[in-house]
């Protein structure tokens, strides 16, 4: 009884209460007319989806940078890596490929610059990456307009010149890795074999990369830096590499969100993406200065899997949409919890 | 020599309001907008968003950082508002109402907001600003379901069609204009709002007193060190509490001011950008997330909004695109928090190694690399 | 410290500041629903027509003045419309026509946003000359579109 006490008040009441409220949404679900294998399908289509953005924030949360909320950082290079292989034509798994081996080193700069600017500012990363998110949104917004884009796929019909707001990648690599090896079952259940498959190969590199010894030497800075500079670990260093790998696996991360949603978002809608990938990692379990492998899995698939069934259930029952609402509420409301933790020494 | 090392310290302490007022000295020809209309447009912004300002000033004095959660406080404002067109409370009356509805309200979400920030210090602005995210889900929930079915609603007018539910735009006809237009004076061929000009100037003083009482004696003390207040005597955590809730309520009633000249309401998105608008303001006029003076709150509204109403017209001119001009503007203003942030953690940081550095009588260099300090 | 109990206070003050808090509490109920009389509006729609029954009959030309407002003019069979605020209200007219009263003075009961008064009916003395007015408002049918998002591009207006 004891030892499921302490497990309920270390994995948190309010994980719980959204697993078990998951569960209930599922078994409701039949009974107000929701097929239960599409809702399946969609929330395995969404966790693929949004896993590897959620897997982006774990480098810095190990190094003690807390939450990312400057993922966008990442998100605009992978939209360069994207944007680029459209205009020099690449289709199909060249395009996707060829899209990530574009945006690596551009997120690896962009990572490195934004790493330094974090390193000066420590203790204060989260406001600060919030705002060097948004300017940098809001700055390629105009760089969307100018730079000299040709494609006719991607610029504007009227004009000729600045990218559209939103780009198909219907004859490109749109939905590329979710038909790879899908497994269909029935009408309405698709397993997007591809996608999953490649996020849980990223998740287990970073598994690996924790391993080695950079690794433990970034969770060293993370969790106890006295031990690591007696170590002779440089905090600094640690960081810098923890944000790169960060905005590395963010660029990555959209370019898979993109192939699976099926279009190129440019523009102002990556400003706030970084908030459902955080809620996410708090809703599986990870803490402002601890995160792991599990946390990314178990947090994408509740908190995608809540948000797709709660349209479906709440408004078959209520008859009325409240799945906004529902969101906004749980979502932030998950962040705020963990924000208002007291942090407990390592455990 | 002095003289010289004052200006450069000067451009130092306050980068941020020079690199706006050279944009903004830049733009402003390039626009090709009438000194005449500027000058109009500023008088009419300076009234309507100097109070939302001002709500900042109390939780910086009290080291609680850039209260984003003023937001909270622009809602109850709101709420305020709907009754008042609701019952079809009209003129100055209907602000007054206004206020004293929200006032209940803005209390409570304020000792709310206040409660959670103690909890995550040290991550008070991160958290204040998540925290009006998810307030803004509890506010759709009141005002989109609540608000026609377990909230009673009188006027047909202002519920959406299925009977639940506000519209999306209020109109606040039976207010518009109301604190502006009760004493207007016309000089020089510009409209002044002296009405509302009053009530800043009566909140300006109400700052000035408020901080010689003890209570704000206690929270100045509390934002300079808190461990040694508390040792003092002050109750720490209440002191917070009560910087946020008053925040809170000056931050709804320059809420209801701002409605009250815009004319009309965007229930569910009036309150969206109040927080970034507010922050953005105070920064670009030289305060910082532990400093903030009455003058940078009129500094920074000013250079603001002047940037706001050229910067669009200016990028028209110069790439044929107002959207660029918009862009241009919005990332300047995000860049702007963001660099005034970074200077001041930057600095922050900086005086501690100094300090550290004064502690081992300076036998270590504090810019040593390597992880020492 | 005798009788010292919460944060040192001793029960007089303790009773003092509670005291405080009611009276404050008392002012604030006080002044909202003060406010609340005096600020609702009311729209007023005055009639110059003759009565259904035939007890009286519209008056050729008069002139309504409504509290401190400017003066209407109605001819026979007229109807203005007028906005006023506050629960009072004193309306007075000037005509050449027989009248038996010129001045009277009425409270808007609470809970009535429309107001009908007959002119001719308050000139013959009668108390009754103002009713209320119910209209059926015709529910907006075009549907309203729910709010936008939270995923969707903030709009870059200047909102200021």
């Amino acid at each position: 009884m004891l030892k499921i006490k302490e497990f309920a008040a270390d994995f948190g009441w309010p994980r719980i209460i959204i697993f078990f409220f998951l569960i209930t949404l599922f078994i409701v679900a039949p009974f107000v007319g929701v097929s239960i294998s599409m809702s399946l399908s969609d929330t395995l289509n969404r966790f693929g989806q949004n896993a590897i953005l959620v897997l982006a924030l774990v480098p810095m949360v190990q190094a003690g940078c807390g939450l990312n909320f400057g993922l966008p950082v990442g998100i605009i290079a992978g939209l360069l890596g994207a944007t680029i292989a459209m205009q020099i034509g690449l289709t199909g798994w060249f395009g996707f490929f060829g899209a990530v081996a574009i945006c690596l080193p551009i997120a690896a700069v962009f990572g490195w610059l934004y790493g330094q600017l974090l390193n000066k500012v420590k203790g204060e990363e989260m406001t600060i990456a919030m705002y060097v998110g948004f300017s940098l949104v809001t700055f390629f917004s105009i760089l969307w307009l100018l730079l000299p884009y040709s494609s006719p796929a991607m610029v504007w019909g009227y004009t000729g010149k600045g990218l559209r707001t939103t780009i198909t990648l219907d004859n490109f690599w749109g939905h590329i890795l979710n038909n790879f090896l899908a497994v269909r079952i029935g009408e309405n259940f698709v397993f997007p074999t591809g996608m999953i498959l490649f996020a849980l190969f990223c998740a287990f590199l970073v598994y690996l990369f924790f391993r080695t010894k950079t690794g433990t030497a970034m969770t060293a800075v993370g969790s106890n830096p006295d031990f690591a500079r007696a170590g002779g670990v440089s905090s600094d260093k640690m960081r810098t590499i923890s944000v790169m790998l960060s905005t590395m696996l963010g660029a990555v991360g959209i370019l898979v969100y993109q192939q699976s949603f099926g279009f190129i978002q440019m523009y102002q809608a990556p400003l706030f993406m970084a908030f459902p990938a955080v809620a996410a990692l708090l809703i599986g379990g990870a803490s402002v200065n601890k995160a792991s492998m599990i946390n990314v899995i178990v947090g994408t698939f509740l908190f995608q899997g809540i948000l797709t069934m709660t349209p479906s259930v709440i408004n078959s029952v209520l008859q009325t949409d409240m799945s906004e609402v529902i969101r906004i509420v749980l979502s932030n409301g998950m962040i705020l919890y963990a924000l208002t933790r007291k942090t407990k020494v390592t455990k | 020599m002095k003289k010289k090392f004052d200006f450069r310290r000067f451009i130092a302490d306050n980068v941020v309001v020079v690199i706006f007022l050279i944009l903004t000295a830049i733009a402003t020809p390039i626009s090709g907008l009438s000194a005449n209309y500027i000058l109009q447009d500023i008088i009419t912004r300076i009234g309507r968003n100097s109070f939302l300002v001002f709500s900042l000033l109390l939780p910086i004095m009290a080291g609680m950082g850039l209260n984003f959660g003023m937001v909270l406080g622009a809602m109850a404002g709101e709420i305020g508002l709907i009754f008042a067109v609701d019952w079809n409370i009209s003129g100055v009356w209907g602000l007054g109402f206004s206020v004293l509805v929200g006032l209940p309200i803005a209390i409570i979400l304020g000792w709310a907001a206040g409660a959670v920030l103690n909890r995550a210090k040290g991550r008070e602005m991160a958290t204040g600003y998540i925290l009006g995210f998810f307030m803004d889900g509890v506010y759709q929930f009141v005002v989109l379901y609540l608000m026609g079915s377990l909230i009673p609603m009188r006027s047909l007018a202002i519920t959406l069609s299925r009977g639940y539910g506000i519209r999306n735009t209020l109109n606040l006809d039976s207010v518009r204009q109301s604190l502006d237009n009760m004493m207007m004076v016309k000089l020089f061929g510009l409209n002044f709002p002296v009405g509302t000009f009053i009530i800043v100037a009566i909140l300006c003083l109400f700052i000035v007193w408020f901080r010689k009482t003890k209570l704000g004696q206690d929270m100045r003390a509390i934002g300079q060190d808190q461990l040694v207040s508390n040792a003092s005597g002050i109750p720490v955590e209440t002191t917070r509490i009560i910087a946020i809730v008053m925040s809170t309520v000056l931050a709804m009633i320059g809420q209801v001011i701002f409605l009250q000249n815009m004319g009309n309401m965007a229930t569910y998105n009036a309150h969206r950008q109040t927080g970034f608008f507010a922050v953005a303001a105070i920064l670009v006029g030289g305060a910082s997330v532990t400093k903030a003076t009455i003058p940078n709150v009129f500094v920074g509204v000013v250079l603001l909004h002047l940037m706001y109403i050229v910067m669009p017209r200016a990028g028209a001119e110069l790439f044929g695109s107002a959207q660029i001009g918009e862009y241009f503007r919005d990332a300047f203003s995000y860049g702007a928090i963001a660099l005034a942030l970074v200077l001041h953690a930057w600095r922050k940081r900086r005086g501690v190694e100094i300090d550290r550095a004064g502690l081992r009588m300076n036998t270590v260099d504090p810019a040593a690399k390597g992880g020492a300090v | 410290m005798s009788g010292a109990d919460k944060n040192g206070a001793n029960p007089a003050i303790r009773t003092r500041r509670l005291l405080v808090k009611a009276g404050l509490l008392v002012m604030y109920v006080a002044l909202t629903v003060f406010v609340f009389i005096n600020g609702r509006s009311h729209t007023f729609l005055i009639d110059n027509k003759s009565l259904d029954d035939g007890a009286v009959s519209a008056m050729r030309r008069v002139k309504v003045f409504i509290d401190n407002q400017k003066p209407l003019e109605l001819y026979a069979r007229d109807r203005e419309l007028l906005m006023v605020r506050g629960q009072g209200h004193r309306i007075r007219i000037e005509t050449q026509d027989p009248a038996n009263r010129l001045e009277a003075k009425f409270s808007v009961p609470f809970g009535n946003d429309m107001i009908l008064i007959s002119v001719p009916k308050m000139a013959s003395g009668a108390d009754d000359f103002w009713e209320h007015f119910v209209i059926q408002y015709e529910r907006p049918t075009n549907n309203d579109a729910p709010p936008p998002t939270l995923e969707e591009p903030v709009p870059i207006e200047p909102t200021l």
